[in-house]
C-alpha cells in the first residue's frame, strides 16, 4: 500500500481540509517571473508569459525586443514570437485556446498555441484615439477601459462587435475594477464593477459602481475604499480588499455583506483571487518572504510562506487555483468530498471502510471478513461504497498508486454486490486514464476530475489537437466513440499549412484521411482554404477537387482570384444552389467589364435566369441592356412597358416608353403586340385630349371628376355615354373597331347606369340591336324599373326566355299569355310551373293550374 | 398580432408522426429567439410569413421566451421600447430595405437597439449585400431558420410558398432548393424512402437536388421508416384542374371566400361570439382605422379539428345542407333530452354532453352560415353559365361555348375570364388564330392594354397560346377516364364528383401510379410535358405474370407504409379531397400524406401572374 498516508499533507480549515499538491516542476530554465506578466487558461491550460515594461530589466539578461511566450502548464516552451505592435495592455485566453491580445490602439490580435497570428479586430477609432488604459477578459469576451475613462465591451469574440456601456462619469481612473461575464449576470449582459478612488477630484467616499450598457449604478458599499476586487467562479459573489486592511465578502448586487476578515495588513495584496466557491488567496509579494494567505468562509486562515523571493502567479480554477512559481506548479483545493471520506484519519464512513477490507485482504487478515459483513449490512451502503471509492480514485489527480488502490478497492467491493454495474466503474476507469495521460509531463494539462467536468471532453480534444498532439486526441476520442473528423481535419490543416515551400503534401493528406474512413465529414474545402491562406495555391487547387460540397468549394474559388471564377460559377450551377450562384454572380459583376460579364453569365442559361430574376428586383437597367445582348426583343419590350406602368410615369413619359417599345415589337414576327401597344398609346392621346377639352367635368353618376387618362378603352366608352358625348363616343368606337355586341352592351349599362330611360328606349328604337332585347330588359329589372323593362321583353324573340323576363318583371299574366303561345308541350309546363311557383294571385294560380292539366301535367 | 395556434390541427389520426415535425420548426424558432439575450424583445414578422408561423409556434410560447411584442413587418416605422428587435422574413428584398430604413431611424433617433435580421428558410446572399451595400450590416446580426413543411391537417403539410410564379413565369428556380430540402427533412424523420417518381421538369429538379443532399449527409442511424413511396408532380402537368370551377365545400369556400394556410375571413355576424372582433389588426400596422363601411372580419380557421367541418369539406356541396339539417336535428334532439332527465344520473349524463354539445353548435351555426352564402352564389345564373361553359370544355362538346364571349363583352372580372379563356386554351392544345387574335383584343380593350403583359405571362406559363400542334387532351380523357357522365355526387363512387362529373388529371395519374402495367403508366406520363423519372421495373417483363408484379411504390403502400404525394407548384382542395377519397377506397392502412408548396385555386394562380403586379 502507499508509504505514508494520503492526509498527511492536508491542513484543517475549521472542519474542512484543504491540500496543495505539486504538479509539476517547471521545466523551464532561470526563469525570474518578477520580470513578467503571466496570464494562464484555465483548467490545467498553457501559459501566455511577456515582459512587464514598468519593471527595470538589465540589458543583458533579456532581449531588448519584447517577446510573447507560451508554456505548457509544465513550464515547457511552446512558442513564442517578437511583439512589433504598440503597447501591450493584456492578454486572456478564449474558450478555444486562442491568446488575445489587446493593444494600446483598441486592437486585439488572437494568436494560436503556436503564435500563429489567427486574426485580428479593431474597437474602432475612438478607442483608438483615446488609448486603452486596462482590460478584463474572459471566455468569450472582454471590457475595456479607455485612458478616457469609458468602457468598452466584446461580448462574443467569435463574432465581435464593439458595445460602448454607459458612460460611467468617473473622474480619476478606478482603484481596481471587475467584469461579471454575461453568463454570470441576471440580465445576461456584461456588468462591469468599478471601485471608485475618494483620492480623485470628485470628493466621493471610495464605493462600487455598477456599470451595464444602459445604466450606471452606484452600489452605495459603505466599506470602501477598495483596492482589490475578485469574482468568485460562477458570479455569486466579490471579494473585496479595502484600504483598511479588511477583505470583505459580498453577494453580487452587494445587498448582503457576507463575511468580514481583517488581515491586519494595510499594503493590498498583490494578487487576490478565488480558490474553488468559498475560499480566497490573497498574496503578498516580499523581499525576504512572500506570504500567501487562504482565507476561509469563516475567517479561519492558512499561511503558506514562499521565501525564494521571486514572485508566484495565482491561478483561479472551478475547485481551487494553480499555484505558478519560478520552481513549481502547484494546485491548492479544498480535499474533495470522497478523498476525505476514504482518507481522513479515523474515518469509517462505506468507503473508508470498503478500502481498510480490501487492505486487510491482501495481508490476508479475516478483519477483512468482518469489515465486508458490516458493509452488506445493507446494499446501498455497499453501493456507496464502491461508488465512493470510484470517486475518490477520479478526485485523486495524477496518483496512479492511489488511484489503482482505490479501483481495486471499488471492484472488490462489487464483487459482493448482488447486481454490480459495472459501466460506472468502466467509464472512472477511462476517466482517470484519460487524465493521467494528458496530465504527463510532455502534454502538460494537469487538470483535475472536477475540472475535466467542466470543461468537457470536446474541449480537452480542441486543446490537444490545437497543441498538434493529434495522435494523442485521436486515440482518445477513438476510445471514447466520438467524432474524429474535426481532429483529422486539424491534422491536414496543419500539414499542409506547414508544408515545405517545395513539397507538396496533399496525396498523403488524402491517402491518410481515406484511410481514417471519415471523408464525409471532412471539409476538404477547409484545408484547400488552408493551404491558400498559407500561400499554397497549387495545393490548395488540388485537394478543392475532392471537396463534393459545391457550398464549401464556391467561396474558396472565389476568393482565389480572378481566373477561379467561371470555375465557381460552373460548381454553384452545378450544385443547383441559387444563392451560391448569385454569391458568384454579384462577384464577377465586381470584377469584370460589363461586356465581359454578360458574356460569362450568358454562357450559362441557368446563371443567366438568376441574374434576370435579380435585376427584375434590383437593377431594371441592366436588364434592359442584357435583353438587347440576348436579342430578345419581345422580352426587352415587355420589360420597358412593364417599367412604363410600374413607375406611374407622367403622360408623356409614358408615351414615349411605350413608343421605343412599338418600336422593339414592330421588328417581331408578331404584330399583334405592336398594334396592341399602338392602340394604347392612341387611346392614351384620345383620353388627354377629351382631358383637356372636357375639363373638370362632372361624371353623370357620382359627380366626382373623371380620370381619363389610363382608363380601359371599354370604360372611356362607358363614361363618354353617360355625360352624353355620344359623338365622340361612336368616333372612338369606330376608330377602334370596337365590335357592335360590346358597344351596344356598354350603352345600355352606361345610360342605364344614370337611369336615362329615354335615351335607352331611342336606342332600342334606332335599329335592331345585335344583342337583342333581353339585355335591355336586364338592365331596367336590375334598376327596379319593371314599367321599363316591359318596353322591351314583348320585343324578345324566345318565348321561353320573353315569358321568364315577365316573371322576373312579375307580370304574371303576361307571362301566361306568353306560355300559352309555346307550342313545345315541355317548354310550356316549364314556364308554367315557374309562374304557379312564384305567383300569389289566387285567381292566376288557378287559371295556370287549369292550363297545367290541359297541358297534360298534373 | 400572430393568430392564436388554439386553432391549430391536433394531429389526431396522423400516419405520419407529423407533429414531431411541428415540434421541430418549433424548437428551431424557439431556440432562435433564445439566442437573442435579454427579456425585452420584440418580433417583426413577414405578413406572408404569419399566418403559417402561427400554426407552429404559439404566441404563449413565443411571449414565454421574452418576446414583448410581435409586430407585423409593413410599416416604414417600428416604435418599440423593447431593446431588441428580431426581423423574422423570406429572402424578400422590399423587406429588407424597410429592416434598413428601421435601422437608420434608430440611429439617427440614438435609440438604436440590437437586431437579429432571420430569413427563412435560410440566410440570403441578396439580402445580406443589401444590408451591406446600405451601410446596416454592422448592427445586424444575421441568421436563417427553416419553417419548414407547416402542418395544415393530418394528411397535409405546406411549404406556403409561391413556387408558381418564380418557377414557372420567372425561371428563379431557387425555391426548390428549399422544396428538396423539406424533402430530405422527412426522409431524415420518417425513414428512408424506397420509391421515388417523379413528373415534370421542377419535380425532376427537386429530386436530382434531393439525391444530391442525401449523398453528402453523414449516415446516421435513421428512424424505422414510416413514408414508403414518393410521387412528386408539377403542377404544369395537370393546369386543366386547378382551371376548373370545383364543387367541394373546402374548395368553394376558397373560391368564394379565399383561404390562406387554413384560415378564412368571414363576416364578423358569421361566427358566433364573435360581435366583438379581436383586434385582429397586428401592432404597429398602419395606424388609421379601418373604413367604417366594411363590415368586420373574423379570421377563422377550418381544419379537421372541427368534427362536423371534417365530416362534410371534402364533400360535393349539393350534399352539404342536408347534413347540416340531420346535423341540427340531431343537436336539438340531444337538447331535448334535458326536458326527459328525471333521475339525478340521467341529468349528470346530459351535463356531460352540454361542453361538446356548444362546441357542436357554434360549429354548425358558422357552417350553415357559410353554406347559405354559398348557396347563393351556386344559384346565380353566373355561376351556373359558367360551369356548364366548362363541362362543355372538359367534355370536348363543341355546343355552346358563347360564354366566353359573354364574359368578355359584359366585362365579368378578369381573373374568372382569364380562367375561361385559359381552361379552353389547356383542352384544346390553343386557341386557333382567329380566336385568339379576337379575344385577345376584346380582352385589352376591355380591360386595359396593359394587361398584354398579362397575356404574355399566361403564354410563358402555357395557359394561354395559338394552336400549333395535335392536342392530345382527348386521347388523355379517353385513356384517364376524366369524364364521368354518371357523377353520383351525394353517394361517389369515383373521384369525378369532385367537379360532378370531371375526375382531376393529377389524380387520376396517382390512382394508375397503383394500378399494375408499368408500360402502360410510363406511355401515359410521355405524352404529357415535362419529363418523367419513373424507376425502372426490377427485371426486364417477358411474361405477362411478372407484368402484374408489383412496383416498390404498390409494395410499400401493401406494407402499411404511407405514400407521399408531393404537389410542386400547388394543389388545390378538390385534388385533396379526391385524394382522401382514393385514400378512402383502398381501404384501412392505405394512407397518402399530401405535401405542396402552397394550397391554391385557380384564382390564385392566374392572379399571380398578372401583370403590372
Amino acid at each position: 500500500m502507499v508509504g505514508f498516508p494520503v492526509s498527511a499533507d492536508w491542513s484543517q480549515l475549521s472542519d474542512r481540509f484543504y491540500r496543495k499538491m505539486q504538479l509539476y516542476e517547471m521545466s523551464w530554465q532561470n526563469m525570474d517571473l518578477a520580470k513578467y506578466h503571466l496570464v494562464a487558461a484555465p483548467f490545467g491550460g498553457p501559459l501566455a508569459l511577456w515582459r512587464d515594461e514598468r519593471k527595470l530589466v538589465q540589458a543583458d539578461t533579456l532581449s531588448l525586443r519584447p517577446t510573447l511566450a507560451i508554456y505548457t502548464s509544465a513550464g515547457r516552451l511552446l512558442s513564442s514570437t517578437i511583439w512589433e505592435r504598440e503597447r501591450l495592455v493584456g492578454c486572456g485566453w478564449t474558450d478555444n485556446d486562442r491568446l488575445v491580445c489587446v493593444v494600446d490602439d483598441g486592437t486585439l490580435v488572437f494568436y494560436s498555441l503556436h503564435a500563429e497570428l489567427t486574426g485580428t479586430f479593431s474597437l474602432g477609432r475612438d478607442v483608438r484615439d483615446s488609448g486603452v488604459r486596462d482590460c478584463r477578459i474572459w471566455g468569450s469576451g472582454l471590457v475595456v477601459l479607455t485612458d478616457d475613462l469609458q468602457l468598452l465591451a466584446v461580448t462574443n469574440f467569435a463574432e465581435p462587435r464593439p458595445i460602448r456601456l454607459h458612460p460611467p462619469g468617473l473622474t480619476a481612473p478606478p482603484k481596481t475594477w471587475a467584469v461579471l461575464e454575461p453568463s454570470q449576470t441576471q440580465s445576461l449582459s456584461v456588468e462591469v464593477l468599478l471601485a471608485t478612488d475618494p483620492s480623485g477630484t470628485s470628493g466621493q467616499p471610495g464605493t462600487i459602481v455598477l456599470v451595464t450598457e444602459v445604466t450606471v449604478q452606484d452600489q452605495l458599499v459603505p466599506h470602501g475604499p477598495f483596492s482589490k476586487m475578485a469574482v468568485a467562479p460562477g458570479g455569486r459573489l466579490v471579494a473585496c480588499f479595502n484600504d483598511g486592511g479588511k477583505l470583505c465578502v459580498y453577494s453580487a448586487d452587494f445587498v448582503q455583506l457576507l463575511s468580514e476578515f481583517d488581515t491586519k495588513s494595510r499594503l493590498a495584496p498583490a494578487q487576490m483571487e478565488w480558490c474553488g466557491a468559498d475560499t480566497i488567496l490573497l498574496y503578498w509579494p516580499a523581499a525576504g518572504t512572500g506570504v500567501l494567505l487562504m482565507v476561509g468562509p469563516f475567517n479561519e486562515w492558512i499561511k503558506y510562506t514562499y521565501d525564494d523571493s521571486a514572485l508566484i502567479y495565482l491561478v483561479p480554477e472551478v475547485d481551487g487555483a494553480r499555484i505558478i512559481s519560478n520552481r513549481l506548479c502547484e494546485f491548492v483545493q479544498r480535499v474533495p468530498d470522497m478523498v476525505e471520506s476514504v482518507f481522513k484519519t479515523g474515518s469509517t464512513t462505506p468507503p473508508a471502510t470498503l478500502y481498510d477490507a480490501l487492505d486487510e485482504f491482501e495481508r490476508k487478515s479475516p478483519k477483512a471478513d468482518e469489515l465486508m459483513r458490516e458493509l452488506r449490512a445493507t446494499p446501498a451502503m455497499l453501493a456507496a461504497a464502491v461508488s465512493g471509492c470510484l470517486q475518490a480514485a477520479a478526485d485523486q489527480p495524477a496518483d496512479p498508486a492511489v488511484q489503482r488502490t482505490l479501483l481495486k478497492a471499488a471492484s472488490f467491493g462489487m464483487l459482493f454486490q448482488e447486481f454490480a454495474e459495472p459501466s460506472a466503474f468502466v467509464s472512472t476507469c477511462r476517466t482517470v486514464r484519460l487524465l493521467n495521460d494528458v496530465s504527463e509531463f510532455d502534454v502538460g494539462i494537469g487538470m483535475t476530475h472536477a475540472q475535466y467536468q467542466q470543461c468537457g471532453v470536446r474541449r480537452l480534444l480542441e486543446r490537444l489537437v490545437e497543441m498538434h498532439e493529434h495522435l494523442r486526441a485521436y486515440r482518445i476520442a477513438d476510445s471514447l466513440g466520438l467524432r474524429r473528423d474535426r481532429i483529422l481535419l486539424h491534422w491536414a490543416c496543419a500539414k499542409v499549412r506547414r508544408a515545405a515551400p517545395d513539397s507538396d503534401p496533399s496525396d498523403q493528406v488524402v491517402a491518410r484521411l481515406t484511410a481514417c474512413g471519415e471523408p464525409a465529414g471532412i471539409s476538404y474545402a477547409e484545408i484547400a482554404a488552408t493551404a491558400y491562406r498559407a500561400g499554397r495555391k497549387d495545393i490548395a487547387t488540388r485537394l478543392l477537387e475532392y471537396e463534393p460540397r459545391a457550398a464549401e468549394q464556391v467561396p474558396l474559388l472565389l476568393s482565389m482570384g480572378a481566373a477561379h471564377e467561371p470555375v465557381a460559377l460552373a460548381k454553384a450551377l452545378e450544385s443547383g444552389d441559387a444563392d451560391l450562384v448569385y454569391l458568384v454572380i454579384l462577384q464577377l459583376q465586381r470584377s469584370r467589364p460589363p461586356a465581359e460579364f454578360v458574356r460569362l453569365i450568358r454562357s450559362r442559361p441557368a446563371a443567366l435566369d438568376l441574374l434576370i430574376s435579380y435585376c427584375r428586383q434590383q437593377d431594371v437597367k441592366l436588364l434592359k441592356s442584357l435583353y438587347a445582348d440576348l436579342d430578345q426583343p419581345q422580352e426587352r419590350a415587355n420589360l420597358i412597358v412593364f417599367d412604363a406602368y410600374r413607375q406611374s410615369l407622367e403622360l408623356e413619359a409614358k408615351i414615349a416608353a411605350l413608343e421605343q417599345a412599338l418600336a422593339i415589337y414592330s421588328e417581331t414576327k408578331d404584330s399583334f403586340d405592336a398594334k396592341a401597344t399602338e392602340e394604347q398609346i392612341k387611346l392614351l392621346l384620345v383620353q388627354s385630349e377629351i382631358d383637356s377639352s372636357l375639363g373638370p367635368n362632372p361624371s353623370g353618376q357620382s359627380g366626382q371628376r373623371i380620370n381619363w387618362i389610363g382608363l380601359p378603352l371599354g370604360d372611356t366608352l362607358f363614361h363618354l355615354i353617360q355625360i352624353g358625348q355620344a359623338k365622340k363616343a361612336a368616333k372612338l368606337k369606330a376608330d377602334f373597331k370596337v365590335p357592335e355586341t360590346r358597344f351596344y352592351w356598354l350603352k345600355i349599362n352606361a345610360l342605364a347606369g344614370i337611369r336615362d330611360w329615354a335615351s335607352l328606349e331611342r336606342l332600342a328604337k334606332d335599329k335592331k340591336p345585335p344583342i337583342g332585347f333581353a339585355p335591355f330588359a336586364d338592365v331596367c329589372l336590375q334598376a327596379g324599373e319593371a314599367r321599363e323593362a316591359a318596353k322591351y321583353i314583348p320585343r324578345i324573340s324566345e318565348l321561353e326566355e320573353r315569358g321568364s323576363y315577365w316573371i322576373q318583371a312579375r307580370n304574371f299574366v303576361e307571362a301566361v299569355e306568353t306560355a300559352k303561345l309555346i307550342k313545345e308541350l315541355d317548354k310550356r309546363v316549364s314556364l308554367l310551373s315557374a309562374i304557379r311557383s312564384k305567383a300569389t294571385d289566387k285567381e292566376l294560380q288557378q287559371q295556370v293550374d287549369a292550363l297545367l292539366q290541359a297541358s297534360g301535367a298534373s | 398580432v400572430v393568430v392564436t395556434m388554439s386553432g391549430a390541427t391536433n394531429l389526431i389520426d396522423c400516419s405520419v408522426d407529423i407533429g414531431s415535425l411541428r415540434e421541430h420548426s418549433k424548437d428551431a424558432f424557439l431556440r432562435l429567439v433564445d439566442s437573442v439575450p435579454g427579456q425585452r424583445k420584440a418580433l417583426a414578422v413577414d405578413p406572408s410569413l404569419l399566418t403559417a408561423l402561427g400554426l407552429v409556434v404559439e404566441v404563449q410560447s413565443i411571449r414565454e421566451h421574452g418576446v414583448e411584442k410581435i409586430f407585423a413587418l409593413g410599416a416604414p416605422r417600428l416604435d418599440t421600447d423593447c431593446t431588441h428587435i428580431i426581423y423574422v422574413l423570406r429572402q424578400d428584398v422590399a423587406l429588407t430595405r424597410l429592416i434598413v430604413e428601421h435601422i437608420r431611424q434608430h440611429v439617427q433617433e440614438d435609440r438604436r437597439k440590437e437586431y437579429l435580421a432571420c430569413f427563412v428558410p435560410r440566410r440570403s446572399v441578396l439580402c445580406e449585400r443589401i444590408l451591406e451595400e446600405e451601410g446596416v450590416y454592422g448592427y445586424v446580426s444575421v441568421a436563417g431558420f427553416d419553417l419548414g413543411l407547416v402542418p395544415l391537417d393530418c394528411d397535409l403539410v405546406s411549404l406556403e410558398i409561391d413556387v408558381f410564379r418564380e418557377c414557372y413565369l420567372e425561371g428563379d428556380y431557387a425555391q426548390l432548393e428549399h422544396v428538396a430540402h423539406s424533402l430530405a427533412t422527412l426522409q431524415h424523420m420518417f425513414g428512408p424512402f424506397n420509391s421515388l417518381q417523379a413528373k415534370g421538369s421542377l419535380s425532376k429538379m427537386v429530386l436530382d437536388l434531393f439525391q444530391k443532399t442525401v449523398d453528402a449527409a453523414p449516415a446516421a442511424d435513421r428512424p424505422a421508416p414510416q413514408i414508403g413511396g414518393v410521387i412528386l408532380i408539377d403542377r404544369d402537368v395537370d393546369l386543366v384542374t386547378p382551371m376548373c370551377t370545383p364543387l367541394t365545400y373546402e374548395a368553394l369556400i376558397a373560391e368564394f371566400f379565399g383561404m390562406q394556410t387554413s384560415h378564412v375571413q368571414l363576416d364578423a355576424e358569421m361566427v358566433p361570439g364573435a360581435s366583438k372582433p379581436p383586434s385582429a389588426a397586428p401592432e404597429g400596422a398602419a395606424p388609421s382605422p379601418p373604413p367604417p363601411a366594411q363590415p368586420a372580419k373574423v379570421k377563422t380557421i377550418l381544419n379537421s379539428n372541427d368534427d362536423l367541418y371534417k365530416d362534410i369539406c371534402d364533400r360535393n356541396f349539393s350534399s352539404v345542407p342536408p347534413l347540416l339539417n340531420a346535423k341540427a336535428h340531431e343537436i336539438n334532439a340531444t337538447l331535448q333530452e334535458r326536458h326527459h332527465a328525471q333521475s339525478v344520473s340521467e341529468i349528470k349524463q346530459f351535463v356531460a354532453k352540454i361542453k361538446p354539445l356548444q362546441t357542436d353548435r357554434r360549429s354548425l351555426e358558422i357552417h350553415t352560415n357559410i353554406s347559405s352564402k354559398l348557396t347563393v352564389f351556386c344559384k346565380s345564373e353566373a355561376f351556373n353559365q359558367r360551369l356548364e361553359a366548362e363541362q362543355y370544355l372538359l367534355a370536348g362538346t363543341e355546343a355552346r361555348n358563347d360564354y366566353i364571349e359573354d364574359c368578355l363583352i359584359k366585362k365579368v372580372s378578369l381573373v374568372k375570364t382569364l380562367r375561361l379563356l385559359a381552361l379552353r386554351s389547356l383542352v384544346k392544345n390553343g386557341l386557333k388564330p382567329k380566336f385568339y387574335q379576337s379575344f385577345a383584343r376584346e380582352l385589352l380593350q376591355s380591360h386595359g392594354y396593359e394587361h398584354l403583359l398579362t397575356l404574355h405571362a399566361l403564354e410563358r406559363v402555357g395557359l394561354w397560346k395559338q394552336k400549333r400542334s395535335k392536342n392530345k387532351y382527348p386521347l388523355l380523357r379517353k385513356q384517364l377516364n376524366l369524364i364521368d357522365p354518371k357523377s353520383d355526387d351525394a353517394n361517389p363512387s369515383d373521384i369525378s364528383f369532385v367537379f360532378s362529373g370531371y375526375a382531376p388529371l393529377s389524380v387520376r395519374l396517382v390512382q394508375a401510379a397503383f394500378q399494375p402495367g408499368w408500360r402502360r403508366l410510363e406511355e401515359l406520363l410521355n405524352t404529357l410535358p415535362g419529363p418523367t423519372v419513373l424507376p425502372l421495373p426490377e427485371r426486364p417483363q417477358q411474361s405477362a405474370a411478372q407484368q402484374q408484379q408489383q412496383s416498390a411504390l404498390q409494395s410499400a403502400a401493401a406494407q402499411g407504409l404511407t405514400t407521399l404525394l408531393y404537389f410542386v407548384g400547388g394543389v388545390t382542395s378538390a385534388e385533396i379531397a379526391a385524394l382522401r377519397f382514393v385514400c378512402k377506397q383502398k381501404g384501412k392502412g392505405f394512407h397518402f400524406l399530401i405535401a405542396t408548396t402552397k394550397v391554391v385555386t385557380g384564382d390564385e394562380l392566374i392572379t399571380s401572374l398578372m401583370q403590372p403586379e
